[in-house]
């Protein structure tokens, strides 16, 4: 009990401070007293949408961990991640022409690429079902996902080739891939709460499911676990979660993976207590990685997915030797 | 006494192949049976089958009601499985472990009632890892960890419990601990039946058994009837050596 | 153990002292014909300066007429149909024979990709090919091996490295004569006229990325052409930089010139409606061929944006 109150203390203050850099930090001088009001409610926006985005991807990275009892899993396995990037990267090459012709024309321009990249997130999701539909083997789910990302991974990298034809359009893409909160509005948020709310309920209703299914299939199974529906739910909230993220975010790296194991030695592997941890120090994590790409390079941006991959992978390892020394495995 | 496990011509299958054929066995409620046989024989399969982890064709009844025909938490509440080995590799605490049996207890929002949380202390105390409740389960030893599953079964209140080979990891006095457990649950009412490679152990704590081989039911009744110097022979392919007979003869006389 | 990481480790290195030596041997043997081949000309070279020209990527080419020339970037196909016998022009980008404008000046022209479809661009058996910055630099090794020229205009970075271009490329082919006349032609387009005071500032709106162009971009000097200030230079901003709505808020252009079909977009971007331009609609949609035509577009653009100017002047 200590302990949980110490890590909530410890998160709040940490969300608290990170919070209040992001809002203190970026390219607009505070001082100027007829934009600072403006520049506060952009660096809310863009802080709520990097806390939103950090936050879903935590609990998919929560949630596929027990599902496919993998520590090494991330939410891009199940493949909603590359295909809503594949989705968003389609909505810019796409968008400009959509816009121009008027198609577009009741819609926010700025809600293309969240909506292409839902679509996309949507359109692996089914994908990936029809693939192992009957099936109830976690390796062939694993084994779908990683094909469907390498797909629409390969199907990216083509239309990031026909994007050079433009070179900003190039850029766009790219950075788009890369990841990144700079810009987004109201409507993003709104998207990413949706998505966070929805998939974070639906964990902690699925939690004590997950617990029992840390014990393997046939274990649950006969301790009145329906495991082919959880897992197979689980799946549809991981795709919804991702999905959101990368609507908003674009491609953030390795917050899924990391993380939740960075959060299991203090709140446990119960998922009740777990999930609103995880997803509280997710969204500070990003928050944060996104606060240091504004204060690392003001001109040319660093891309949020590269900070939070150059930060991500060394404080992996680091976790990784210190659970080998304490011989625990966190599934 | 009602039966508490009727088998009426079981096949279980893996995918398409048949592993064992056509077993009729009844268990008495409030007995100890053991499901016995070499090697390859069927037993972890048996009990697969009938707890619906492997699909099976003819019938298996608990307490009168036909397995397939329950739901998955009826199931759950009325049988419960104890593996070889737990695939269970997590840090999770020991209480949390046990407390998973109470699963399909509890509705899809609720967490422990006190009821709940007192059923769970006394399967500790039970099987003697009420002292462990906050260790994590990867950090036990071996016989610790089939303790704490064993907890974990009997939390689920099932009336029957397949145990499969449950004293393997054990050591002597925790195997001998072990079985007055489960005698002093089948004079509460519970009915156990586990899988057992010692025969002797078999002989000492068993009311009933089954012996199997090849999948196919050699014999079955009361342990010491279904035991004999054929089925021994014709089972495990030895003839009773007189060192093995000596040791028959001393429990004989010991019971 | 020891002794297999002592093997694997041998082993290891061995391959990269292979890989090092393997490396040098093929690429000196590569190298050697491709000096011999030059070698005559690095050595008039040497004898006359004026005999060959430097190009961007610091090799040099040596000045004469050729017959057989492809242009492997729109930029040198606009320069080179405007100074050169368009029918000692064998190739151009499939991009320059689809622009909307110019299409007809190369037409019937074969075309390629890009210059990395190196067999369709040695299969024209051009004697001379000439490219823009970002080709990559192992194509043009590629094609110098087989004794083609390759020269390298660099990157475009505005009316003035255009300009140096079109005297360069001029020289190269010994025609340095035609140059003078596009040269003072362009020059006339863009200078200024009808100066006024408002600050500008070009912005491409692509999802939720804003893309500038400053000081050493045409867009720049388009804007100056246009007799606009261009905002982004005023505040220190060079080449393309990418902005955020803070950045675009602390300008505080009058003015926003984007491409055809962006201006919603940008007023719609988080923080944005605030900006002046958008307030009083003062963002300006250029068609987006002219806007981002880095070379002998840029009098059209500056012309265009005057034009749009001046009618919204009149407003």
């Amino acid at each position: 009990m200590k302990r949980t109150y110490a890590l909530w203390g410890t998160l709040l203050l940490l969300s608290g401070a990170a919070v209040a850099g992001s809002l203190y930090t970026g390219a607009g001088d505070l001082g100027d007293e007829s934009l600072r009001a403006t520049f506060l409610r952009l660096r809310a926006l863009r802080t709520a949408a990097g806390f939103g985005a950090g936050a879903c991807l935590a609990v998919a990275g929560v949630l596929v961990q027990a599902l496919f009892r993998n520590p090494l899993a991330g939410p891009s396995i199940v493949g909603a991640t590359a295909g809503a990037t594949l989705g968003g990267q389609l909505a810019l090459l796409g968008g400009q022409g959509l816009i121009a012709a008027g198609v577009a024309a009741r819609l926010a321009p700025e809600m293309l690429v969240p909506i292409g990249a839902i679509a996309g997130a949507l359109f692996a999701l089914s994908a990936l079902l029809l693939i192992v539909r009957g099936s109830n083997d976690p390796t062939h789910v694993l084994l779908a996902g990683f094909l469907l990302s390498s797909l629409f991974l390969s199907i990216g990298a083509f239309a990031l080739s026909l994007a050079q034809d433009t070179w900003e359009l190039g850029r766009a893409v790219l950075s788009f891939t890369l990841g990144g909160v700079s810009g987004r509005g109201p409507g993003h948020v709104a998207i990413v709460a949706t998505a966070l709310s929805a998939g974070l309920a639906a964990a902690m209703l699925w939690a004590p499911s997950l617990d029992v299914l840390l014990s393997g299939d046939d274990e649950a199974s006969t301790l009145g676990v329906d495991v082919a529906t959880t897992r197979r739910w689980g799946i549809v909230w991981t795709a919804v979660l991702s999905g959101g993220a990368v609507a908003v975010a674009g491609n953030v790296a390795f917050v899924g993976l990391i993380v939740p194991h960075a959060i299991r030695p203090f709140a446990g592997v119960m998922h009740r207590r777990l999930l609103p941890a995880v997803a509280v120090a997710g969204g500070l994590f990003v928050v944060t990685c996104d606060v240091a790409t504004r204060l690392i390079s003001v001109k040319a941006n660093m891309p949020l997915g590269v900070i939070t991959g150059l930060i991500g992978a060394p404080l992996f390892l680091l976790l990784l030797r210190r659970s080998q020394l304490l011989g625990e495995s966190h599934g | 006494m009602a039966d508490a496990l009727t088998l009426r011509n079981l096949r279980v299958l893996r995918g398409s192949h048949v592993c064992v054929h056509d077993v009729s066995w009844t268990v008495e409620a409030g007995t100890v049976a053991a499901v016995l046989g070499p090697n390859g024989a069927g037993k972890s399969t048996l009990l697969r089958g009938i707890v619906g982890l492997l699909p099976a064709q003819g019938s298996a009844q608990v307490l009168g009601r036909d397995v397939a025909t329950m739901s998955r938490r009826e199931r759950a509440r009325r049988v419960a499985w104890l593996p070889q080995e737990s695939a269970l590799r997590t840090a999770m605490p020991v209480r949390d472990v046990v407390a998973a049996g109470l699963f399909a207890r509890r509705s899809a929002l609720g967490g422990l009632t006190e009821n709940d949380a007192g059923g769970v202390d006394e399967a500790m105390r039970a099987v003697d890892v009420a002292s462990l409740s906050t260790r994590p389960f990867t950090q036990l030893s071996g016989g610790e960890r089939r303790r704490v599953l064993l907890a974990r079964a009997l939390a689920t209140g099932a009336e029957l419990l397949l145990l499969d080979e449950p004293t393997a990891a054990l050591d002597l006095a925790h195997a001998l601990r072990f079985f007055d457990t489960i005698r002093e649950l089948t004079r509460l009412g519970r009915t156990v039946v586990c899988v057992l490679h010692d025969l002797n152990d078999a002989l000492r704590f068993s009311d009933l058994a089954i012996v199997l081989h090849h999948g196919r039911q050699v014999s079955s009744g009361r342990t010491r009837d279904a035991l004999t110097d054929d089925v021994i022979r014709s089972a495990w392919g030895v003839s009773q050596s007189p060192d093995a007979a000596a040791r028959f003869d001393l429990l004989e006389s010991a019971r | 153990m020891k002794r297999a990481d002592l093997l694997n480790g041998a082993g290891l290195l061995a391959t990269l002292v292979a890989i090092v030596f393997a490396v040098s041997a093929v690429t000196g043997s590569a190298g050697s014909p491709r000096q011999s081949a030059s070698a005559p000309s690095q050595y008039d070279a040497d004898s006359s300066p004026q005999s060959a020209i430097t190009d961007a990527t610091g090799h040099p080419v040596d000045i004469g007429e050729r017959r057989r020339v492809v242009a492997a970037s729109t930029t040198a196909a606009d320069i080179l149909v405007t100074i050169y016998e368009r029918d000692r022009l064998v190739g151009v980008p499939s991009a320059s024979a689809s622009h909307r404008t110019r299409a007809h000046l190369v037409a019937g022209l074969p075309t390629f990709e890009a210059l990395s479809d190196l067999e369709r661009i040695i299969s024209l058996q051009p004697d001379l090919v000439v490219t823009n910055g970002h080709a990559a630099e192992r194509d043009i090794a590629r094609l110098r091996e087989r004794g083609i020229d390759v020269f390298d205009l660099g990157p475009m970075a505005g009316a003035e490295a255009w300009l140096g271009d079109v005297t360069e490329l001029a020289r190269l082919l010994d025609v340095e004569e035609r140059a003078v006349a596009v040269v003072d032609e362009f020059n006339a387009a863009m200078r200024p006229r009808d100066q006024t005071n408002m600050r500008a500032l070009y912005i491409g709106v692509y999802g939720q990325s804003l893309y500038g162009g400053a000081t050493g971009t045409s867009y720049h000097d388009v804007l100056i052409a246009a007799g606009l200030h261009d905002a982004a230079a005023d505040a220190g901003y060079s080449d393309w930089p990418e902005y955020n709505a803070e950045e675009v808020l602390t300008m505080q252009p009058d003015l926003v010139v984007t491409a055809d079909g962006m201006g919603r977009a940008l007023c719609a971007h988080p923080g944005l409606h605030l900006l002046a331009a958008c307030q009083t609609q003062r963002v300006i949609e250029l068609p987006s061929e002219l806007l981002h035509d880095p070379g002998i577009g840029m009098p059209d653009a500056a012309r265009a944006l005057r034009n749009r100017l001046q009618t919204h002047n009149t407003d």
